[in-house]
């Protein structure tokens, strides 16, 4: 088992290490954007899935493998056509820097929402129903409808205006964003829910409807009543005082108290170190779970170190090895990759048979051998020797039948070569390169190449030969 | 008595011993002529070559000795692509001869030839390279 997970993290490169890093941020962002929505516990659906299809697939369940596979993928779709409008918001978010590396993110300062507390309270007072929206991190448009745009700095004063009974703008809500009032008259989505106490009136509904769909935080000031209500994260529940909407705001705001911040984040670690795990289990799912069969055909290398022998002939020169492993280490490998070395033992003239084992093979890491065909190479080693052999010429075509080739001078007339003894001996002339005889017409001079087995070499020149020729009517003769 | 044993073993192989020298300096001559031809036409070589048309159908391999001091024999040995092909033993006399020995070519015989020109003993005495050609 530790063998196992060591040969696995062995097969790990910078590559890898980068691929799973930058996913695991990939995901660490979808955690921060859509944390505390409905889409979130969504994915986390779509999470457990997706962990359960690759547990079934690894037991061999192969239907229910299929089935939940198939789950995902309609889940997905509708995933997006359900929540269209939460990632609509979240990515209409004014700041780029929302959706890429940004924690969390600070809309008003604190001397703005103290204007809007004292409002609030005022409002309560005052008897004058109020519908305030504090969009949270992300954009709130998608979800609202109508209103006159005001741009105008957050007050109290203004506030009362706005929700003033007689006012134009007073049934609908204003939106703040960061330290101005954006809109008035704005038309919230109302909630379905039906178990709503009864003296909550549209307004409560309204506020709730929003808090239902995205992150804003929305207060409501109770026109009957003048009670100052909190709709928040799908839940509405009122405040009693200044203090407690100062705590609230602060919180969503994220002017919250430094336990609260190190609590957050300490959740982002966890959250981070998470995503990391999972992006590792699944990288390696992907990538090193899918045990996989390949052939490749690789060439015997042969170690000797004896240098007066020398390989006469190797039987056969490659050898097919059928591999396992990962498929993704599979497709990518190549001939380079792999080397099949057999080290000579008995470094003297003979033949031998070499089995061929795992131990001959270096092969990538989490590759393993299968199998090996043939499994052994027969080798020919034989003494090196030098001998000197004259030269002839290949004469080849069509000779003119008018002439007569009558005298052929080489030079030079022999060559001094190096090579296997048995082969050497066994020659007594080293021929030519093929020489044509089509063209030739008169006396002349040309420079051809000496033809040799490979297993030779010339020795203290170079493999040009010249070849003098004399050539003479064949009616002279 | 030891003496007498020693010489008992000693003289026969001195006296082969000598024998064998005596008979190897006593035969000499000199190669005047080798060569390959089509024809030998009246005692001559005709069309002496060192590429032929496979269409010849038959080479010669001719030789002259001069200044040979006793009957002997040489041989002319036939190689196509270093492979032997016939060993032809002739005889040679006193003081001039010239002898010669042949082979049919067919079509398969293109490629490189060399006749080996051997005295009595087998040693070299010289090689006439030609080749066969369309």
């Amino acid at each position: 088992m530790f063998d196992s997970l060591k040969l696995l993290l062995s097969t790990i490169t910078v590559r890898d290490i980068i691929d799973i890093v930058i996913n695991s941020y990939i995901l660490f962002r979808i955690y921060v954007l859509f944390y505390g929505t409905a889409l979130f516990r969504a994915l986390i659906g779509i999470v457990i899935l997706f962990v359960c299809q690759r547990i079934s697939s690894n037991f061999g369940l192969v239907m229910t493998s299929y089935v939940i596979q198939g789950i995902i993928t309609i889940a997905l779709f509708v995933l997006v056509i359900a929540f269209r409008h939460e990632i609509r918001g979240i990515l209409q978010t004014r700041n780029i820097g929302d959706i890429f590396w940004r924690l969390s993110k600070k809309r008003i300062d604190k001397s703005s929402y103290q204007d809007i507390i004292d409002a609030v309270f005022s409002l309560s007072r005052k008897r004058i129903g109020a519908l305030i929206v504090i969009p949270g991190k992300y954009s709130v448009s998608p979800f609202v409808t109508g209103g006159t745009n005001i741009n105008s700095l957050i007050s109290e004063e203004l506030l009362e205006t706005i929700f003033m009974s007689k006012g134009p703008l007073h049934d609908g809500a204003v939106l703040v964003d960061k330290n101005r009032i954006t809109r008035a008259g704005v038309v919230l989505p109302l909630s379905e829910e039906e178990e709503l106490p009864s003296y909550y009136g549209t307004r409560h509904r309204a506020a709730l409807g929003l808090s239902e769909v995205c992150d804003a935080l929305v207060i409501v000031v109770s026109e009957e009543r003048g009670e100052v209500s909190i709709a928040h994260e799908r839940e509405i529940f009122p405040i009693q005082d200044k203090k407690d909407l100062k705590l609230l705001l602060d919180s969503h705001l994220g002017n919250i108290a430094k336990e609260k911040v190190d609590k957050q984040y300490l959740r982002f670690g966890i959250a981070s170190i998470l995503c990391f795990l999972v992006v590792t289990g699944v990288w390696f799912t992907f990538t090193r779970g899918q045990t996989t069969f390949s052939s490749i055909e690789v060439p015997v290398e042969i170690i000797k170190k004896a240098p007066d022998i020398d390989i006469v002939s190797t039987s056969p020169n490659n050898v097919k090895l059928t591999l396992s492993g990962p498929r993704v280490i599979l497709r990518s490998i190549n001939v380079n990759d792999i080397d099949l070395i057999v080290k000579i033992k008995d470094e003297k003239p003979g033949t031998y048979i070499y089995d061929i084992t795992s131990k001959n093979l270096s092969l990538p890491p989490g590759i393993k051998i299968v199998k090996l065909d043939p499994s052994r190479v027969t080798i020919k080693l034989d003494r090196i020797i030098t001998k000197i052999i004259p030269v002839q010429v290949n004469w080849v075509g069509k000779l003119n039948p008018d002439i007569l080739i009558t005298k052929c001078v080489v030079s030079p007339k022999a060559v001094k070569l190096r090579g296997p003894r048995s082969l050497l001996n066994s020659l007594s002339t080293v021929y030519t390169e093929p020489v044509t005889v089509d063209n030739i017409t008169k006396s002349g001079e040309l420079i051809t190449r000496i033809h040799l087995n490979p297993s030779l070499h010339v020795i203290g020149m170079g493999y040009d030969i010249t070849v003098k020729y004399e050539v003479k009517k064949r009616a002279s003769d | 008595m030891k003496i007498k044993l020693i010489l008992k073993y000693t003289i026969p192989f001195f006296i082969c011993f000598f024998v064998n020298l005596c008979s190897s300096t006593i035969f000499a001559y000199v190669l005047s002529n080798a060569t390959v031809c089509e024809e030998v036409i009246g005692g001559k070589p005709t069309y002496s070559a060192v590429v032929f048309p496979s269409s010849v159908k038959s080479i010669y391999c001719y030789t002259s000795f001069k200044n040979i001091d006793k009957e002997g024999f040489i041989y002319h040995v036939w190689y196509f692509r270093d492979k032997l092909v016939s060993k032809i033993k002739l005889k040679i006399k006193p003081p001039n001869w010239a002898t010669m020995s042949k082979v049919y070519i067919k079509d398969i015989d293109i490629g490189p030839w060399r006749v080996e020109i051997l005295n009595e003993s087998g040693k070299l005495i010289y090689v006439i390279r030609f080749s066969v050609v369309e």
